[in-house]
């Protein structure tokens, strides 16, 4: 998953753009809010996380360009205006979640995982695909029963395959979720993730879960 | 009886009935006076009536009748009846008129003459006393009715006094009323309604005005007081933020405490400068700053507070040129002007574009000049007059009402020190020149 943060505090970004990363999402991160409309329009992004009062540009004018332009990504503004009236003003802009600083950073996460969960049109926090159970507020995985370890790339990799069973997620889909700007991930990279996935996630005499579709990409569940 | 309309009314109709009263006595007593005149004048023309019907025939006197509401008695020198009525008497004094009662209990109005009739067989007639009575009942009737004439003209006219006077003053006090409501609809917490006082009348439009300028500086005072709330929440609550997020990230999952704990101490130092600022921009506005008057060392000052946020300027790519000769000494409250300099440096790093901060400092016509010069950022030159109102932060787009302090004060501050700070944006630098006075040439402070 790919999240954009927009924040013109220095430690505050920081400790959003950490707490993310350890989440297992792709983080892109600036604290102006021109560059931030750039990167909102140049990306694609599970979830943008907003403050409103920005230098170069407003966060409601970012917020009200990006929804002038068809972009439909989750934006959970963060901000230090806390009365009605200004809630009222974010959420009618566009927001669809709005969180007053000083905030823990446990709720940070939950309204993030809220937001990805609403994307995928999922209200289950544990997504079931044939005996594969994968828990995406405790970042735990079993099949069948039993526990599997995995990295926080192949964690990402695989919720984004969860989040989208049953169909099949191009590579070009996976590099723009999964990594951010600065990473140079190519196909070869997606695929030795996948070749690592399948090891931890396949057993012996059991059915395959993970599945390629030549020209399409790879599929969670269902038939190849 | 608070209402001023009622007290107007009534004085109103305790005048005109005073007046109308005092009128109608004396038109009254005047009335009867004259109605009383007329009444002696009408006895003396009997009494000459009397005197041209009375003669004396055959040595005897001879009356030959007159009015029949009257009753004479003709009596000679001596006092003795000649004729008419025994219990009519002359008055005491001659020539006025008095009031007798007849037997029948009729009351007349009694007149006298002493005169000599035509025609006696004598010399000379002798002297004969003419008393002629006339009964009072019309006179008094008259007078009666003229009174309660009077009287009652007098009411009407009391009531059509009172019920004008009180038609006129309802106009009159209705604008008074009005202003009165206006005034009520004001809500103190909420000034923000406005008397019409163009449609008051003269006498009343100072006060509308008055009220509508004093709404007009408890609207500031209320939305100064706003922004400073707001500001104060805003200044805190970002960092506030940062400070927790940095702690539950690292608590989360450890990973670099010393480097944390250097976010988080920078964190409260910021912290720490604004709840600094906060307090002195209330202490100001109650006049509670005294500052105090010292030679300060302004390089070693500005190296020290540069030392604080070195770091922060750094990583936004400033670099600093220093332009200061190695004294400079000003004479200054050293605490108002290490908030100064920590603001204005504060401002530069958090607000400047990258490239080079150039701080300056001379000594010009008896004066101190720092100047601290960065580049300009999204400062417009349009902005600079507005950093030194509170209630407005740069890039604080659609919402001016979160604001910084810190310009405000230094003006403030520097203005109690007999200073001045002034800023400009020219060919894309910002700068902000703090002039203090130099040791021996401040005025006063």
């Amino acid at each position: 998953m790919k999240a954009l943060v927009i924040e013109d505090y220095p430690p505050l970004r920081q400790a959003m753009v950490t707490a993310l990363v350890q989440e297992g999402f792709a983080v892109d991160a600036t604290g102006d809010g021109e560059e931030g409309a750039w990167y909102a329009g140049a990306g694609r992004y599970d979830v943008i996380l907003l403050d409103l009062q920005l230098p170069g540009l407003p966060g409601l004018e970012v917020l009200r360009r990006l929804r002038a332009g068809g972009d439909a990504t989750h934006v959970l503004v963060v901000t230090a205006r806390d009365r009605i009236e200004e809630r009222c003003a974010g959420l009618d802009a566009g927001a669809d979640d709005y969180l007053v600083k000083p905030f823990a950073i446990p709720e940070l996460l939950s309204r993030v995982r809220a937001l990805l969960r609403r994307s995928y049109r999922r209200k289950d926090p544990v997504i079931r695909v044939a005996d594969l159970e994968i828990d995406t507020v405790h970042k735990t995985v079993r099949r069948a029963g039993e526990a599997v370890e995995l990295t926080p790339r192949e964690w990402s990799l695989l919720e984004l395959l969860a989040l989208r069973a049953g169909e099949p997620v191009s590579r070009n889909d996976i590099r723009d979720r999964i990594y951010d700007f600065r990473s140079e991930a190519d196909s070869n990279v997606i695929e030795v993730y996948i070749g690592y996935l399948r090891r931890k996630l396949e057993r012996p005499g059991a059915p395959r879960v993970l599945h390629t579709k030549r020209g399409h990409g790879y599929i969670l569940g269902g038939p190849p | 009886m608070s209402s001023l309309r009622l007290r107007a009314t009534l004085a109103a109709a305790g005048v005109a009935s005073l007046a109308m009263g005092m009128g109608g006595a004396v038109l009254c007593w005047r009335v009867e006076i004259e109605a009383r005149k007329d009444f002696a004048s009408s006895l003396a023309v009997r009494i000459e009536g009397v005197l041209r019907s009375c003669e004396w025939e055959d040595g005897e006197l001879e009356f030959h009748g007159g009015p029949s509401d009257q009753v004479i008695a003709i009596r000679d020198a001596e006092g003795r009846l000649l004729l008419g009525e025994p219990w009519l008497r002359a008055p005491a004094t001659d020539g006025r008129m008095a009031l007798a009662t007849a037997p029948s209990g009729l009351r007349v109005g009694v007149a006298a003459r002493s005169d000599r009739p035509v025609g006696h067989p004598g010399d000379a007639s002798p002297m004969l006393v003419i008393t002629v009575g006339m009964p009072t009942a019309p006179l008094d009737s008259h007078v009666a009715t003229l009174r309660w004439t009077v009287i009652l003209v007098c009411t009407t006219t009391i009531a059509l006094v009172a019920g004008a006077l009180t038609v006129v003053l309802r106009q009159v006090l209705a604008a008074s009323e009005g202003l009165a409501e206006s005034v009520a609809r004001i809500d103190p917490r909420r000034p923000e309604t406005r008397i019409p006082a163009d449609g008051l009348p003269d006498d009343l439009r100072p006060i509308g005005l008055r009220v509508n300028e004093l709404c007009e500086r408890l609207e500031r005072a209320y939305g100064l007081a706003t922004t400073v709330h707001a500001a104060a929440a805003h200044e805190l609550r970002t960092p506030l933020a940062g400070l927790r997020a940095t702690l539950e990230v690292e608590m989360a999952a450890p990973r670099d405490a010393t480097g944390t704990l250097a976010i988080c101490h920078g964190i409260v130092m910021r912290m720490q400068q604004r709840v600094a600022n906060l307090l002195l921009a209330a202490r100001l506005d109650c006049g509670a700053f005294s500052p105090r008057r010292e030679e300060v060392d302004v390089l070693g000052l500005l190296q020290r507070l540069w030392g604080e946020c070195g770091g922060q300027a750094a990583s936004r790519g400033l670099t600093v040129t220093w332009d200061l000769p190695s004294e400079l000494i000003v004479e200054a409250d050293p605490e108002a002007l290490r908030m100064i300099l920590a603001n204005l440096l504060d401002n530069a790093v958090a607000h400047g574009g990258p490239g080079t901060l150039v701080i300056a400092g001379r000594e010009q016509d008896g004066r101190i000049q720092i100047t601290i010069s960065n580049p300009a950022g999204s400062t417009l030159a349009a902005d600079v007059e507005r950093l030194f109102s509170a209630g407005w932060r740069r890039g604080s787009g659609d919402d001016p009402r979160h604001a910084g302090l810190g310009m405000t004060i230094c003006r403030e501050l520097a203005g109690i020190m007999d200073g001045t700070v002034l800023a400009q944006v020219a060919d894309g630098r910002f700068t902000v020149e703090l002039t203090l006075p130099e040791p021996g040439s401040f005025s006063y402070w």
